[in-house]
């Protein structure tokens, strides 16, 4: 089944190796909080603020998740030592729109979705969804964060990273007037790519309105 | 001996207290609720830490809280107790 979508909002974020001007301080003012967000939660944060969106449902996307807290782990695995619960909490796939729910007190369902290269794929599916049985505007998010210690070792597959791409979408009875092009987003990680495809079209676009197959 | 200034310098490294300086915790500060306003992660953290910075293991909750209830506490009993 297809459907038409008005796209609301765009924007992303991306660097070589770390983003550094993600406006924690002024985004997250509580400082007891702000000092426990990952690097994929103060992405997620600063996208959603770009959307102007802070209560609603959320559809978020990871292939790798939470890089830094899961390697924190294994590392004090392999050395014998205790596991941090802070390393442990954070370790997760939700970690970043818990703490984005949190942070607003965004009591609306959120949706966590891994799944390899077809991550932003399987995200815009879900949140297309999302938006239509609740009829409701609802924010999408894939980020990843890779920029641990030795990540150049295993690295082959991006030239980024640190990347985020988020929408904000909500069903319309318009008709579609842009079309999303599949393209290769060289240097990206791959599970971006599909989100990245609706970004590029719509950012060249006025009021954009797409076509998303459930 | 661990001075108190290392150990303010320690606990905002550990806790990540970005913007909090040394100079800014009082010796008498409460580590949790209206002090440095940690919470019970941070409690099982700073656990670990003693652990394996001084080979500390606390034996009862009540050592903890005698321990856990100010910075100049928790220094008192480092020295005490602690591997230094």
């Amino acid at each position: 089944m297809k459907m038409n979508f008005k796209v609301n909002a765009v924007a992303r974020v991306y660097a070589k190796s770390k983003c550094d001007n993600l406006d924690e301080k002024r985004l997250v003012p509580k400082m007891m909080l702000r000092r426990r967000l990952t690097r994929s939660a103060k992405i997620m944060i600063y996208l959603s603020d770009l959307c102007n969106f802070s209560d609603g449902p959320v559809v978020y996307g990871s292939a790798y998740g939470e890089m830094q807290a899961t390697a924190d782990i294994t590392g004090a695995i392999a050395n014998s030592q205790p596991i941090s619960p802070t390393a442990f909490q954070n370790s997760v796939y939700n970690t970043a729109p818990s703490y984005f729910s949190l942070l607003y007190g965004n009591r609306n369902e959120i949706l966590t979705i891994s799944n390899g290269d077809d991550t932003s794929a399987n995200v815009l599916q879900a949140a297309a969804l999302q938006a239509l049985t609740m009829n409701c505007e609802v924010l999408l998010i894939c980020s990843e964060a890779l920029n641990i210690p030795n990540i150049d070792e295993v690295n082959t597959c991006t030239d980024f990273l640190e990347s985020g791409v988020a929408l904000t979408i909500m069903p319309t009875d318009e008709m579609p007037n842009t079309v999303v092009k599949k393209k290769i987003h060289s240097g990206f990680v791959p599970s971006l790519w599909d989100m990245l495809d609706v970004a590029d079209a719509c950012e060249a676009q006025s009021e954009p309105v797409i076509t998303l197959e459930l | 001996m661990l001075d108190i200034e290392t150990l303010k310098s320690k606990l905002i490294e550990l806790f990540h207290l970005e913007e909090v300086h040394v100079e800014d915790l009082s010796d008498d500060a409460a580590l949790f609720q209206d002090g440095l306003g940690l919470d019970s992660v941070d409690a099982i953290e700073l656990t670990i830490f003693l652990d394996n910075e001084y080979g500390i293991v606390f034996n009862s909750m009540a050592e903890t809280e005698t321990a856990f209830a100010s910075i100049r506490k928790l220094l008192e009993y480092i020295n005490e107790h602690g591997e230094l």
